[in-house]
């Protein structure tokens, strides 16, 4: 008997029907079209085509009885859940009951097209994103470092001195480069990674400076020229632009409805009080 | 909260949201135009941008297997990203999903979104107040209805009630082929919108989601240009793979070259390499030869697994224990065999190559998620939130649920990433370089893998850039077929690490062949690996270490290598005897997405899934084939 009363199982359906008392207590008046259930001979139609999508025959009789059966425990159990109110407190059942509402009602126009000043606000507004990135046109001398750390270093310091001394100087096998010619961050990082290309915006620019890290090894690095990021007028980006603000554009209809279904409700935040 | 009665809620809101987008439309009257239009204004700027080309060939990384909103399993799984969402995140900016903020560290190159052909249209009426079928008469009759009760009415008899049911049908005022016909064209704008020739490309696709006895035999279609057939063919039209080759190939002679591209065959119940066609007749040379010329890849490792090998048939790979999905097994029935793995069907496919004089499965390798939140490849292992909406959108599920009918959260593996071997980053310069197979796949970082054979490549180098040049010189590189040889062929491979993440440890060649007799064999070599070891006495290279700490979720590089290069010979090749080659580049140690999830969210690490993984990269095959 102890053993009895700690299983979970158990509790769960003690208070079920515990809740489901309650229930018809608290709601004498529910009527007998609540109580009916009502499988239609479409609904079984399509119980039948699932059934056959599935194994490529129509089902037996006694198949369809038990389909139909299932349904009307589904259907029985459906009703009885939320009767009981139980998926209110499962934040799955509420997530995906929100997102059902947000598929009904989302909105939006895939073809519109703003007026023209609406676009130059936008893109006065968010100028930052349209930015491009820094170029550069460098060379780079890679050292490869899966070797001892005494030789290395012996390296490293003999190449300082040949590069000062304006002397040049072959770097170690690899598939990176010599030269990258007006190269964007996609052709840098391709090769050197984010870290590297990260690290050239702070190194001075027509002299050898290193070593400077990369995923790979280390690299001697000769800026040539920086092409600094610029702002492309409008006119160069437009097509981008629209695109950006009809996704606003989604956001803020979004954003709206949701307003409009708050407005409907009062809702108050009862936050702890402090010290509690 | 102060509440209004629990059951008041949907239909105001409903209907609101109904005058609302109502107003919307109205008020965008003058600007909005055609979808055709926009299709083609867009399409003809980007045409004009000159693009830098690399005729050494650069790795680009990416997508070929996203799915977004508008495929209805995503859909009803909570996502809401679209095919532009998807471009966008693509290309690194910011998304939410599951409430979540999520952005990757690095853009990709490319990306096919690949949503399900089936019920395309349906999502398309339902999401879009634009869409044909807008102007049905019931929904004008709805725009006339004033009394808010009429309304409900009306939402629920032709909307709500129909997608209740349990076979959802189309509602009276979807309009049919059509409707999926303006869906596709949706997809191919947002796919026009954002390709960007140079910087990003975005291919036209679809994922065909044909399942016959629940046996998967799914392909993603990719089409070459900038625009696609008038509709995606889907399982409910073609029915098996042999009608859907005749379809591209009817797509093609109109000018409209698509590759195909299947998955999961791990799950396929030994229907993706057949010894029968759909018929249940044994293939033969016109169905091997076909398939080969339309499916010139396969997705070698997904979030439902990867395929290549289970240790369960591999006891012998040491590196077989990988991703290796086992859960799947649990639902529909499914059970691993050995021919549902792709290295067993590559020496299925030189065995047909033998007996039929084609090879139906001359496959190279690409990489795909299968992430249904629209994120496309989204492989970094601590950047992973899920990949199938709620299901395994929060750390409690990804540890105890599963992706109903598919897999247990934790036994994910997150998908790979597709490299491709191209002079550009063009539509054109990456599906071509797909069709001729000089493809890769990784289970998420960059490495980069380059690999060519030939009888006449120089064995001692130790210089990438001369391998290269020597490598299509007097060899071909991955994907390519050796020439008939008088002597032994040799190797040459070369990998460097991703530069953001984790060293190398080794590369391996694997060979597979099939002797006179037709038996099926492999073997597999250790060619190149880090930190100067060497092999015991049974020539078994010692693991390479590890450096994971598993309370922080954290690696070093103190072992491995950056680069490695490596060249190997086959001395016990034939000339009489099929082959193929393919070589594997093993990463050092690092934690597995399990358990960045748990550090990251202080719970303790799961019991029955690796902590650690050794990540790895899967050049294309180069194959052999007697002269007949």
């Amino acid at each position: 008997m102890k053993v009895f009363l700690k299983e979970p199982l158990l509790h769960f359906l003690l208070i079920g029907v515990v809740l489901f008392v309650i229930y018809e207590v608290l709601n004498p008046s529910s009527n007998t079209d609540e109580k009916e259930v009502i499988i239609n001979s479409a609904q079984i139609a399509s119980l039948s085509a699932k059934f056959e999508r599935t194994w490529k025959r129509p089902p037996e009789i006694y198949e369809l009885t038990t389909l139909i059966n299932e349904h009307v425990l589904d259907e029985v159990y459906f009703r009885q859940a939320i009767a009981l109110g139980i998926e209110k407190n499962d934040p799955l059942i509420r997530r995906r009951l929100r997102q059902k509402m947000e598929f009904y009602t989302s909105a939006g126009d895939v073809n519109a097209v703003p007026p023209d000043n609406e676009l130059h606000a936008f893109y006065q507004n968010n100028i930052q994103a349209y930015k491009t990135e820094n170029r550069y046109t460098l060379k780079q001398i890679f050292i490869n470092t899966d070797i001892p750390v005494n030789k290395l270093n012996k390296r490293l310091s003999q190449i300082k001195k040949s590069l000062n001394t304006a002397g040049t100087v072959k770097g170690d096998a690899s598939f990176i480069p010599e030269v990258f010619n007006s190269a964007d961050r996609n052709e840098i990082t391709r090769f050197l990674g984010e870290r590297f290309y990260k690290q050239l915006a702070e190194l001075p620019v027509k002299q050898w400076t290193g070593p400077v890290k990369s995923g790979l090894g280390l690299h001697y690095v000769y800026i040539v020229s920086q092409i600094p990021g610029s702002l492309p007028p409008l006119k160069n980006v437009k097509s981008r632009v629209i695109k950006d603000w009809r996704y606003q554009k989604n956001l803020n209809l979004r954003e709206m409805i949701n307003k409009r279904l708050l407005a409907d409700y009062v809702v108050n935040i009862e936050w702890p009080v402090e010290g509690l | 909260m102060k509440k209004k009665p629990y059951t008041a809620l949907p239909f105001p809101a409903l209907l609101l949201v109904l005058l609302v987008s109502c107003d919307t439309t109205e008020n965008n009257k003058g600007t909005t135009f055609s979808e055709s239009s926009a299709v083609k204004t867009e399409r003809n700027v980007t045409q004009s941008v000159s693009v830098k080309a690399n005729p050494m060939l650069n790795a680009y990384f990416g997508e070929t297997h996203v799915h977004t909103a508008y495929s209805l399993d995503a859909y009803l799984g909570g996502t809401r990203l679209t095919p532009a969402d998807a471009y966008r995140y693509a290309q690194g900016e910011a998304v939410v999903v599951n409430g979540v903020k999520h952005q990757r560290k690095r853009p990709l190159d490319f990306v096919a979104v690949t949503d399900h052909a089936e019920y395309m249209g349906e999502m398309y009426s339902a999401l879009y107040k634009s869409a044909p079928g807008h102007n049905h008469k019931l929904l004008k009759e709805l725009r006339e209805l004033k009394a808010i009760e009429e309304r409900q009415k009306w939402f629920l008899k032709y909307v709500v009630s129909s997608n209740r049911s349990s076979v959802p049908k189309h509602p009276p005022f979807f309009a049919g082929q059509e409707t999926v016909a303006s869906a596709w064209q949706l997809n191919i704008k947002a796919a026009n919108d954002y390709n960007q020739p140079g910087q990003f490309t975005a291919l036209i696709a679809y994922e065909w989601s044909a399942a016959p006895e629940g046996g998967n035999l799914h392909r993603n279609i990719i089409f070459r240009g900038d625009s696609g057939p008038e509709y995606p063919v889907s399982y409910i039209d073609i029915r098996r793979e042999e009608a859907l080759w005749d379809w591209m190939k009817k797509q093609e002679e109109m000018g409209l070259p698509s590759l195909a591209i299947p998955h999961n065959s791990n799950a396929s119940k030994s229907m993706m390499f057949p010894a029968v066609d759909s018929e249940g007749k044994p293939i033969d040379a016109a169905y091997a030869k076909k398939r080969q010329y339309y499916e010139p890849l396969i997705e070698m490792m997904q979030t439902k697994g990867n395929s290549e090998v289970h240790r369960k048939f591999w006891a012998a790979d040491e590196f077989a224990d990988f991703e290796n999905a086992d859960s799947i097994e649990n639902s529909s029935n499914r059970k691993f065999t050995k021919n549902n793995f792709v290295r067993e069907g590559l020496k299925l496919g030189v065995g047909f190559a033998q007996s039929l004089g084609s090879n139906p499965f001359k496959s190279g390798f690409i990489g795909g998620t299968d992430n249904h939140n629209g994120l496309a490849g989204d492989v970094s292992e601590n950047n992973f939130q899920g990949a199938h909406g709620l299901e395994d959108g929060s750390v409690e599920r990804r540890r105890e649920a599963s992706v109903s009918g598919w897999i247990n959260s934790r036994d994910q593996s997150i998908g790979s990433l597709a490299g491709v071997w191209a002079t550009q980053n063009t539509r054109n310069s990456i599906w071509d370089a797909m069709k001729r197979r000089e493809t890769f796949a990784t289970s998420g970082p960059r490495i980069q893998v380059r690999f060519f054979g030939g009888e006449n490549l120089p064995t001692n180098i130790n210089n990438p850039e001369t391998l290269v040049k020597a490598g299509y010189a007097q060899g071909v590189p991955m994907g390519g077929d050796l020439s008939q040889t008088v002597s032994k062929p040799v190797f040459n491979v070369y990998a460097s690490k991703d530069p953001d993440g984790a060293n190398l440890d080794r590369i391996q060649i694997i060979k597979g062949w099939v002797d006179a007799r037709g038996e099926r064999h492999e073997k597999i070599m250790d060619v190149t690996w880090s930190d100067n070891r060497k092999k015991d006495d049974n020539g078994k290279l010692p693991p390479v270490g590890n450096t994971v700490d598993l309370k922080a979720a954290t690696y070093t590089n103190d072992i491995g290598a950056a680069t490695l290069t490596g060249s190997w010979t086959d001395t016990s090749f034939k000339t009489n005897e099929h082959s193929f080659y393919y070589a594997r580049v093993l990463e050092i140690p690092t934690p597995r997405w399990t358990t960045y999830d748990a550090v990251r969210n202080q719970l303790p690490l799961l019991e029955d899934v690796p902590a650690i993984i050794q990540e790895r990269a899967w050049s294309s095959p180069i194959w052999y084939q007697p002269a007949p």
